[in-house]
């Protein structure tokens, strides 16, 4: 079960695998930004050799990365289908009915929607392959420290998030458990109409939160007697450490960056 | 009160009642001593109000009456945590005190809590995981762990802390036969060599075999206080404690049934053995004494 | 012999054809007899969950094929042919009380019977006669399942199963985690219903005690190979190759084993338990040696 949502880590031992996960969410960041300022072919040509640089390091296959997509399919081709039917007048007009254009402009910005929606995808999915979910959240956590200033309680938000993350296949466990033991009483867990289904839920989704509320209990408990008071007035084990290697990756970038405005003069 | 020696840990008129429940307290009038380096058992059926006791020394539970004083610091509200500064602790359930999200976060938490710095913890950390045997899975997750293993990281966690007094609560009512014997064999070498008092609160006959001496609740009461040899010779007895009876009081109840009369009092399965084969080859000259196989 | 259960070459592979395929069943041919009791044993991982819920088909074999009475079950045999299956052979998983959501204890019960067929009022009058059968008093009926103790939500949610009138009984540890009188309560609730009921019962434990006093049969399971099956007898009756397995020996056993190391026999077969093994005792004890009772 676990294959749907964080499973999707992948243990590999590549440069990209060992990046400093807060380098990786800027990075990932500022590719974003950078994915915008691309306006034509070249600098998206640029972008796509980016790109499949940073999978091609990550020694990750590429199916992965189109596995990644499938989910977001109807999203994508929603929107490049708007962008295609109802954008503003410009270039040769193909075809014309009513208040809908197809024109040259909203073919190229169909197809530049369609490329951004890729390239975001695929960095993000490599990401997500590339990194335990726990780094992301001690990441994410470091990152937003100087939000501590305007008395954000991170160190609390980054305890809940590593738990949460720490409880999630054990939770998929007791789901699982409890829906086979429902099965054997009788259920028949999708099957049947919407109504038929959602009242098959009752007997899972009682006991799971029963199971979750008592886990919660029983963790709290051991954290106390383990010296936990809060999450501000503690050393951390697990550390970061920026490497010579993301310092390179800054400079790819900048090269990227470089290159995309030259490309946006012309 | 005599002192034999300081005490560990003295409880005193001990009380609590659950806030939802109207009816009978949970613990009432419990007082004890813990001798430094004791390894004390602590049985009764379940809801005898023993697992109640162990969070209650522990700062864990807010008791309505009674006194707890741990290492000579009493139990309040603002001793609490250097009271859980000497005790560890280890519960029922394997994945519900499992906090980190790999084997060397969880053992690090204690630590962490307590602000070491960071190579001090990772020594401590990695000479722990070393200790239970769990080195070589430091980097796992503990969905990739047996209810044994994370027993062991709990472990772990404590010998990182290094507390004198260590408290498993049903500590090892979850696990295998396998898992079991591991982590009693583990807790009776730290018992010996750290000179760590443990007191073991539990249904297994051999945990409760290990300890120097068994305090039996039932309903709230301490009902009995003893060493293990004349606990366990109330035979049948013992399950209304939430024991099991021994095989040997077994055995003997069978033959006694079958008109054979054993030594009275508790018989370990040596000295049964050899009484039985001095009987059966009808040798009653020799005197009985331990056989080493 | 009426045959209860046929498992002929079952092989399961849990998500075949995924790179992520791992067999956990392989190649598993064993029966059962009708009104039978088997108990299966083996380490953490060895099979025995998977082997068991092949007998509800909430696993279906990937090869190989099972009956389980009037029932054939194939790898293509379709889920709508399942359901009658589903009433037919009860299931109470490990620590089944995590089972229980509805509001009262009553409509909990009656849950299994209604996805079943039976109509509400039946079905409601059908969980009274459970909560007695399982020892639980009468007026529990409109209480909610959340309000009792571990014990006692283990016993309704086995009512649950009962419930629904099934022929063959899977227990998966249904011991795990009660007290010692607890425990004993539950094997004789079970022995009760295999005794007056003839239900065919298969037990998955760990309880080596439990698998001599009450298995008829008994099979080893190791890396999901049946490698053993005979009676307790047969089993228990070689106990190095059990330890070389590690798996335990009943108490009685390891017990006999060692007087017969000093030259005890015993001419009616390795004894499993306290009782057999004084009755073996009594049997060759000196004359003059005993009283009459």
């Amino acid at each position: 079960m676990s294959k749907f949502l964080f499973g999707r880590y992948l243990p590999l031992d590549s440069i990209v695998h060992r990046l400093d996960p807060r380098n990786k969410l800027m990075l990932s960041f500022c590719y974003i930004i950078l994915v915008f300022l691309a306006n034509n072919w070249l600098s998206y040509l640029i972008l796509i050799a980016l790109t499949l640089g940073a999978i091609r390091a990550s020694t990750i296959r590429l199916g992965f990365f189109l596995r990644g997509i499938r989910p977001l399919i109807w999203l994508i081709l929603f929107t490049v289908a708007l962008q295609l039917l109802f954008s503003p007048a410009g270039g040769h007009v193909y075809w014309h009915w009513a208040f809908i254009n197809i024109t040259q402009f909203g073919v190229i910005n169909a197809g530049y929607i369609f490329i951004r929606f890729l390239l975001i995808i695929m960095m993000s999915t490599l990401l997500t392959l590339s990194t335990q979910p726990l780094d992301i959240a001690t990441g994410l956590a470091s990152l937003m420290k100087p939000l501590r200033w305007v008395k954000v309680p991170v160190d609390t938000l980054a305890m809940m998030l590593s738990i949460a993350l720490r409880f999630v296949p054990t939770l998929m466990d007791e789901a699982q458990k409890i829906m086979n033991a429902q099965r054997a009483r009788g259920v028949d867990f999708g099957e049947g109409g919407l109504f038929k289904q959602a009242k098959a839920l009752l007997p899972l989704m009682v006991p799971l939160f029963m199971s979750a509320f008592n886990r919660a209990e029983d963790l709290s408990i051991a954290m106390e007697a383990r010296g936990y008071q809060d999450s501000e007035h503690r050393s951390q084990y697990r550390i970061l450490t920026w490497q010579r290697r993301d310092t390179v990756t800054w400079v790819i970038f900048a090269l990227g960056l470089a290159l995309i405005l030259i490309c946006r003069r012309w | 009160m005599t002192q034999r020696m300081e005490n560990i840990i003295e409880v005193h008129n001990l009380a609590y009642r659950y806030p939802d429940a109207e009816q009978h307290a949970a613990l009432d009038g419990v007082s004890f001593d813990v001798h430094p380096g004791e390894w004390l058992a602590i049985v009764g059926h379940n809801g005898s109000g023993k697992s109640t006791l162990a969070k209650a020394l522990d700062g864990l539970l807010p008791f309505t009456q009674g006194t707890v004083t741990v290492g000579s610091i009493v139990l309040t509200p603002e001793t609490v945590w250097q009271v859980r500064a000497q005790i560890g602790m280890i519960f029922q359930n394997p994945d519900n005190q499992f906090v980190g999200a790999t084997v060397e976060d969880d053992v690090a938490f204690g630590l962490e809590n307590r602000q070491l710095p960071r190579d001090e913890m990772r020594t401590r950390v990695a000479a722990a995981l070393e200790r239970v045997g769990m080195t070589k899975f430091a980097n796992r997750a503990p969905s990739s762990l047996s209810g044994g293993q994370k027993q062991r990281v709990a472990l772990a966690g404590i010998v990182a802390m290094a507390p004198k007094i260590l408290i498993l609560d049903e500590a090892t009512s979850m696990l295998d036969p396998q898992g079991r014997q591991a982590m009693l064999a583990l807790v009776r070498e730290l018992h010996r060599e750290q000179h760590l008092t443990v007191i073991s609160i539990t249904h297994d006959i051999d945990e409760a075999a290990n300890a120097n001496r068994i305090l039996v609740i039932d309903d709230g009461h301490l009902i009995e206080e003893d060493v293990p040899a004349a606990i366990f010779a109330q035979g049948e007895r013992l399950m209304d404690m939430g024991l099991d009876v021994p095989f040997t009081a077994k055995l003997a109840a069978a033959l006694q049934q079958r008109g054979i009369t054993p030594p009275t009092g508790y018989q370990t399965t040596q000295e049964m053995e050899e009484w039985l084969w001095q009987s059966l080859s009808n040798t009653s000259a020799t005197p009985t004494k331990p056989t080493h196989p | 012999m009426v045959v209860a259960i046929t498992f002929e070459h079952v092989g399961y592979t849990y998500q075949a054809d995924t790179p992520l395929a791992t067999p956990a069943l392989d190649d598993v041919s064993l029966t059962v007899p009708d009104h039978g009791y088997l108990a299966v044993i083996g380490h953490t991982g060895s099979g025995k969950s998977t082997l068991i819920q092949q007998l509800n088909a909430l696993l279906k074999p990937t090869t190989g094929r099972l009956t389980v009475d009037e029932f054939t079950i194939t790898p293509t045999t379709t889920n709508a042919a399942l359901k009658p299956l589903r009433q037919h052979v009860g299931m109470v998983f490990q620590f089944p009380e995590s089972q229980l959501f509805e509001e009262t204890i009553q409509k909990d019960i009656a849950f299994g019977p209604q996805n079943f067929g039976v109509a509400e009022a039946d079905a409601l009058a059908l969980a009274d006669q459970m909560l007695t059968q399982v020892g639980l008093d009468a007026s529990y009926a409109q209480r909610s399942p959340f309000e009792l103790s571990g014990g006692q939500m283990r016993r309704v949610a086995i009512a649950g199963v009962l419930a629904m009138h099934p022929q063959v009984l899977v227990l998966d540890e249904p011991t795990a985690g009660l007290d010692p009188q607890g425990r004993q309560e539950m094997m004789d609730l079970f022995e009760r219903l295999h005794r007056e009921q003839g239900l065919t019962i298969v037990l998955v434990t760990h309880q080596m005690e439990d698998v001599a006093q009450y298995a008829e049969q008994v099979a080893v399971m190791r890396q999901g190979k049946l490698v053993k099956v005979g009676t307790p007898q047969e089993i228990f009756g070689d106990p190095a190759w059990l330890r070389a397995n590690q798996l335990d020996v009943p108490r009685a056993a390891q017990f006999a084993q060692k007087l017969a190391t000093r030259g005890v026999t015993w001419p009616q077969g390795l004894p499993l338990t306290a009782t057999a093994l004084a009755d073996q005792l009594a049997a060759q004890w000196p004359k003059g040696g005993r009283t009459r009772v």
